[in-house]
């Protein structure tokens, strides 16, 4: 059935991202002292004080503008490269739902969509690089795949989130191709992708879903 | 581990203030929060100003470069993370930006992007921007495509010869073909016996065994390449002159600059040891050393390592690493 995602809905969304992405600082960090810098944790917590701040400052009714408030803060107090590609991400969200006082059917379909092409173009990778999209992607055709068969939103979005869980395990084994993980190479082939993980949180809490990361 | 700071979160803050209080004649401040700095007075608004930027924990890397015959501003980020785009382009805000602004920066991702961002909007002020993306790092690709490679000491020459350049006057384009040339003709490589650990992180970065050592060390704390039993500073000199000479394809009679740089844990006495038997290593190739840098020149907060970059120079590389320069924190 098709679903209206309010302002309220979408604030009660971000502050479970913003508590799940803490919640998981410690496994985050640890993902990438293995795959990157050790840096993950403490960025996806910056990125989770930003969205707090938000959610605690910003008093707007309009979904659009919350967003925005949000990719604004992350930009400049969690400039990390998984920061800023989230930063950008959102930015495109915003663009989507403009001045609609509620998320519809068609723009929860089409935002996935948009972040991964902003995701591709910015962090010039590519699907099986072994990076966020190898999580996102699934998750996006999950979601459509699944809202064609059952026209249910909620659904397909519980659908989606459990993909982006799977896909984002699924990159444990594999060699990564762009970033610090791939200078690291054959080393960092036991570890799941960092930026695929911290997805699988945020598909997951946006439905309420306790996520379950292979580490 | 690291021990003077009063708040771990905010260590780079922290490294900012102290750096505006030891030196306020010399750098100019940034407004709360703007993680950056400019120098008081650069050479001449004729100049095109050179920026850099990076994450935190590196020092003298990024804002140590900021200085006269160098940078004209540094924007930083948080420990190991990119600055943020509106630090960069307050700083491009207060450099002389009349004949236009080279980036010079790392090859990392989250630091192009956001420097990419600055530069869209420099332009919408109508400043021209170039970005050399600095990759020197060997042991993270091949030299067929040296342009993926990760940045790590190497940087310190593009400085030295881009800064140069911007001093002598040079254009926009100029000086990006001389940051370019310098950085496709030179090469690095770093060891560690030790990660670091940041300062609000419980743990190092990585553990390592007391008689274990990792080839192709970056400068954040990552693991290497490979992981072997600890070497003694012959064996690593001659390893490390081996994959940059034949990186490089050094002849001999060549002219090379070296620098030997510190990861921030590593004695002064070791960086000498280890130059002295890089220099052996080149003499029995018939390589020349022209110029020789040993010190902390690009660190990752305390990691005991070192490494090892290698330039090989020709008469306008040379005329340009010989023009003077002063920063307060570092002997260049």
């Amino acid at each position: 059935m098709s679903m209206s995602f309010s302002t309220d809905d979408l604030r009660k969304a971000l502050d479970r991202i913003a508590s799940e992405l803490i919640g998981h600082k410690d496994s985050l960090t640890y993902i990438d002292s293995v795959t990157g810098d050790g840096d993950l944790g403490i960025s996806m917590e910056k990125v989770a004080h930003c969205i707090m701040h938000e959610l605690q400052t910003n008093e707007t009714s309009s979904a659009a503008q919350l967003l925005l408030s949000c990719a604004r803060q992350i930009s400049v107090h969690a400039p990390s490269t998984m920061g800023t590609l989230m930063s950008f991400a959102i930015f495109e969200a915003a663009k989507i739902l403009k001045d609609a006082p509620a998320i519809d059917d068609a723009s929860m379909l089409l935002i996935p969509r948009k972040m991964v092409e902003v995701i591709m173009i910015h962090g010039r990778a590519q699907q099986g690089d072994k990076t966020v999209l190898d999580a996102l992607i699934p998750y996006g055709e999950t979601l459509v795949s699944a809202y064609v068969q059952s026209h249910d939103i909620g659904q397909a979005a519980w659908e989606a989130a459990c993909q982006a869980e799977r896909s984002a395990n699924a990159t444990k084994g594999w060699l990564a191709k762009i970033g610090r993980a791939k200078w690291i190479g054959e080393r960092s082939r036991h570890c799941p992708d960092g930026g695929a993980v911290v997805c699988a949180i945020i598909a997951n809490a946006f439905i309420s879903r306790q996520v379950s990361i292979d580490i | 581990m690291i021990y003077f700071f009063n708040q771990p979160d905010h260590f780079a803050d922290e490294t900012l203030d102290a750096l505006w209080h030891a030196y306020p004649d010399f750098y100019f401040p940034a407004p709360a929060g703007v993680h950056a700095t400019a120098l008081r007075q650069y050479e001449s608004s004729h100049c095109v100003s050179i920026i850099t930027g990076g994450g935190s924990g590196h020092m003298p890397l990024f804002v140590g470069y900021v200085g006269q015959g160098l940078c004209a501003g540094a924007a930083i980020g948080d420990v190991f993370s990119s600055p943020s785009a509106q630090s960069i382009a307050w700083v491009v805000q207060h450099v002389p930006h009349q004949r236009g602004v080279v980036f010079i920066l790392g090859n990392y991702v989250g630091d192009i992007i956001n420097f990419q961002m600055a530069a869209r909007l420099a332009e919408e002020q109508g400043i021209d921007t170039r970005m050399v993306v600095v990759s020197d790092d060997l042991a993270t690709a091949s030299r067929q495509e040296w342009t993926s490679r990760r940045c790590i000491g190497g940087i310190a020459f593009v400085y030295k010869t881009a800064g140069a350049a911007s001093k002598r006057g040079m254009c926009l384009d100029d000086i990006v073909k001389i940051a370019h040339k310098t950085n496709q003709r030179m090469a690095s490589i770093g060891v560690a016996f030790s990660s670091c650990q940041l300062p609000n992180v419980d743990t190092p970065v990585f553990s390592i065994g007391s008689n274990e050592m990792e080839i192709g060390m970056g400068i954040h704390g990552e693991q290497g390449v490979r992981r072997v039993k600890v070497m003694r500073s012959k064996e690593i000199a001659e390893m490390m002159v081996d994959k940059i000479s034949t990186d490089l394809s050094l002849q001999k009679g060549t002219r090379v600059c070296v620098l030997v740089n510190g990861l921030g844990a590593t004695l002064m006495e070791e960086l000498l040891i280890l130059f002295r038997d890089v220099q052996k290593a080149l003499e029995n190739r018939c390589i020349t050393i022209y110029r020789k840098y040993i010190g902390n020149y690009a660190t990752a907060l305390d990691t005991k390592g070192a490494s090892v970059s290698i330039l090989e120079a020709d008469d306008e590389i040379i005329s340009l690493l010989d023009e003077p320069v002063y920063s307060p924190l570092l002997r260049f």
